[in-house]
C-alpha cells in the first residue's frame, strides 16, 4: 500500500523542473570549483599535499549552502503541489493515513537529496580526473565530503518539510530556508546544539558525531513533524 | 440501512460554534440534499464526514459502523468517492495522469480511468493538462475522481459552484442517474435550492450551524401550499367571522392570511364579510415557492439569533 502512495507522489511530480534541480545543483557547485581552481590552480595545489582532500575542502565552500537551499525547495515543492489547487481535501479523503503520506512526501524529498548528492560525487570525480588527480585516493573520504550534508542536515530538512505542509503561504518557510541557508558558513560561535549550522560542519573534528546524531535528531523532527500533520484540521 | 448517521456533532472553531449539535440521517439510495446559506456549516459537516477534521463532540456513524478511530475512518472512506467546494487537481498533469494519481492509491483497474472519464465526458480532453481546462471540466474531472472507486456513498459538495445553467443541468442529470443505476447514496450540499429540488428525495437545511429542518422534500413541498390573503378594514371583526367559520387566519398588518380554501369557501365568507360591513380592499392568492420557505427558515434563525445577541 505504502508503495503505491509513493508511486503517486513520484507521478505528481512528473514534468516538473525540480528533477532538472537534481542535476542543477551539483552542475552548480562542480562549476564553481572549477572556476576557483582555473583561477587560482597554482595556489590551490600548493595548500595541501593531498590533492584530493584539497579539492573536497573547496567543493565545500558552495556545497552546504547548495544542498541546504536545494532541501529548502524540495520540500516546498512537495507541499505546494497540493496547496496549488487545494488538493489537500482530495488526497486525504482518500482511504490513505496521513502517516503514509506525511511519510511518502519525506521521502521523496529525502531520495531527491540523496540523489542529488550522488551526481555530486561523480562531478567532483570527473572534476579531479579532469584536473590530473588521477582517481580519488580514498573512497571513503569521498563518500564522507560529498554525502556529509545529506546525513547533517535531516534535522533541516524535516523542519522544512513540516513548515511547508503547515503554512499554504510557501514563503513563510522559504524564507526561514533561504535565511538558514545563506547565513550559517561561518557562524561557528553559535552553540553546538543549533541544528542549522550542522551541514557547515564538515571540517570540525566532530564531523561523524554530527552526521549520526543528524540522522537521529532528524528522524525524531519527522516524527514530530507527522504527529502535528495527523492531528490537524485539513481546511 | 443508514449509510450517514450524526449525532449531535459539534465543531468549535476558536470558541464559536460552526456546528452545532447537528443530526443528520442518510439511508441507502436516497440523494440528500444538504441545503444551507453560504457558511452555514455545511462544508465543515462534510469535513468532519471526510475525516478532514475531528468533530469538537458528537458521534459519526458510516455504514452502520461508529466511527471512533482513524483506522475505522479509512475502512469507510475506501467507499466514499467526495467532491469538496472548489476542484482539486494537479494542474501540470492531463486529465488521465490526474486520475492515475488516485487510482494508484484506491488501486482499481486501469479500465476506471477510462469508464468514468467517459461517464463525465471527458474522454477526448483526457490528455490535454488540466490547467487549460474550463471550470465546468474541472468540476466534471472533479466528479470523475470521486466516482473512480466505485463509491457506495457519494459526497458533493456545492458541485455546480460556478458552473453556468447549461453546465448546472449536465452535472443534474449526471447525478440523478447514479442510485438509479448503481445503488449509489449522494449526499449533496448546495446554498441554492433550485439546484437540488428537483434531485433530492430528502432534505436537511441548516443555518448558523443548526439543522431547522429535516424530512422529504414533499413534506417541505407541503409547507409551499397556496395561502389566500384577505386585505380589509376592520381585520378583528373580519377574523371573529372568519374563526365562526372555522378557519384560523393568521394576522397580517391590515390582512387576514388563510391556507389554501377553494372558490366556494371564498364566495362564501366574501358574502359574510360584506353582510357584516367589512370593507375588503383586495382578495388575493399567495404562491409560497419552495425559496420562500428556504428563505425564511433561514432568515427566522437569523432573526432569532441577532435577539439573543441584542439580548
Amino acid at each position: 500500500m505504502f508503495i503505491k502512495i509513493l508511486q503517486a507522489e513520484g507521478m505528481k511530480l512528473k514534468r516538473k523542473w525540480l528533477w532538472f534541480l537534481l542535476f542543477l545543483g551539483p552542475a552548480g557547485v562542480v562549476g564553481l570549483t572549477l572556476v576557483d581552481y582555473s583561477v587560482r590552480y597554482e595556489y590551490l595545489i600548493q595548500q595541501n599535499p593531498n590533492v584530493w582532500e584539497g579539492l573536497f575542502h573547496e567543493t565545500n565552500i558552495t556545497l552546504p549552502t547548495a544542498f541546504l537551499l536545494g532541501g529548502t525547495i524540495l520540500a516546498s515543492n512537495i507541499a505546494h503541489v497540493e496547496y496549488h489547487r487545494s488538493s489537500w481535501k482530495q488526497l486525504l479523503s482518500l482511504p490513505v493515513t496521513r502517516l503514509s503520506v506525511y511519510t511518502a512526501k519525506f521521502i521523496v524529498v529525502m531520495a531527491m537529496l540523496l540523489i542529488a548528492s550522488a551526481f555530486l560525487s561523480i562531478g567532483i570525480i570527473g572534476l579531479g580526473w579532469w584536473l590530473g588527480f588521477g582517481l580519488p585516493s580514498s573512497w571513503k573520504t569521498l563518500f564522507v565530503y560529498n554525502f556529509y550534508p545529506f546525513f547533517s542536515a535531516i534535522p533541516f530538512v524535516a523542519i522544512q518539510i513540516w513548515l511547508s505542509m503547515l503554512f499554504k503561504n510557501q514563503s513563510r518557510s522559504l524564507a526561514l530556508g533561504i535565511m538558514m541557508s545563506v547565513t550559517m558558513s561561518g557562524m561557528g560561535e553559535l552553540p553546538s546544539w543549533f541544528i542549522w549550522q550542522w551541514p557547515m560542519l564538515v571540517f570540525s573534528d566532530y564531523r561523524n558525531t554530527y552526521m549520526i546524531t543528524g540522522a537521529i535528531i532528524g528522524i525524531f523532527l519527522y516524527g514530530a513533524g507527522a504527529f502535528h500533520f495527523i492531528r490537524k484540521d485539513v481546511a | 440501512m443508514e449509510i450517514v448517521k450524526t449525532t449531535q456533532v459539534t465543531k468549535v472553531f476558536k470558541g464559536v460554534e460552526a456546528v452545532s449539535e447537528v443530526n443528520l440521517s442518510i439511508k441507502e439510495g436516497e440523494i440528500y440534499g444538504f441545503l444551507g446559506p453560504n457558511g452555514a456549516g455545511k462544508t465543515t459537516t462534510i469535513r468532519m464526514l471526510l475525516g478532514l477534521m475531528k468533530p469538537t463532540s458528537g458521534g459519526i456513524e458510516l455504514f452502520g459502523e461508529r466511527i471512533i478511530n482513524h483506522r475505522q475512518h479509512i475502512r469507510a472512506l475506501k467507499q466514499i468517492g467526495s467532491l469538496v467546494e472548489s476542484p482539486s487537481y494537479y494542474a501540470h498533469l492531463t486529465a488521465r495522469e490526474n486520475l492515475e494519481v488516485l487510482r494508484k492509491i484506491l488501486g482499481v483497474s486501469r479500465n476506471r480511468v477510462d469508464e468514468v472519464l467517459d461517464i463525465v465526458k471527458l474522454t477526448k480532453e483526457a490528455n490535454r493538462p488540466v490547467k487549460g481546462f474550463s471550470l465546468g471540466m474541472k468540476q466534471r474531472l472533479g466528479i470523475a475522481s470521486a466516482l473512480l472507486g466505485n463509491p457506495r456513498l457519494l459526497i458533493l459538495d456545492e458541485p455546480t459552484n460556478g458552473l453556468d445553467p447549461a453546465g448546472i443541468q449536465e452535472i443534474r442529470s449526471l447525478i440523478k442517474e447514479m442510485p438509479r443505476e448503481n445503488g449509489v447514496t449522494v449526499l449533496i450540499s448546495s446554498h441554492l435550492l433550485y439546484e437540488i429540488d428537483h434531485l433530492a428525495t430528502q432534505v436537511g437545511i441548516i443555518t448558523k450551524g443548526k439543522m431547522l429542518f429535516n424530512g422529504s422534500i414533499e413534506s417541505l413541498r407541503k409547507k409551499a401550499k397556496h395561502q389566500v390573503a384577505f386585505t380589509i378594514g376592520e381585520v378583528e371583526k373580519a377574523k371573529t367571522i372568519l374563526l365562526t367559520n372555522g378557519l384560523v387566519p393568521t394576522v397580517n398588518k391590515n390582512s387576514l392570511l388563510l391556507d389554501y380554501i377553494d372558490h366556494e369557501q371564498v364566495a362564501h365568507l366574501v358574502y359574510q364579510l360584506v353582510q357584516e360591513n367589512v370593507s375588503i380592499y383586495r382578495i388575493e392568492e399567495k404562491i409560497k415557492s419552495l425559496e420562500d420557505i428556504f428563505l425564511k427558515l433561514t432568515s427566522e434563525e437569523n432573526e432569532h439569533v441577532h435577539k439573543n445577541t441584542a439580548g
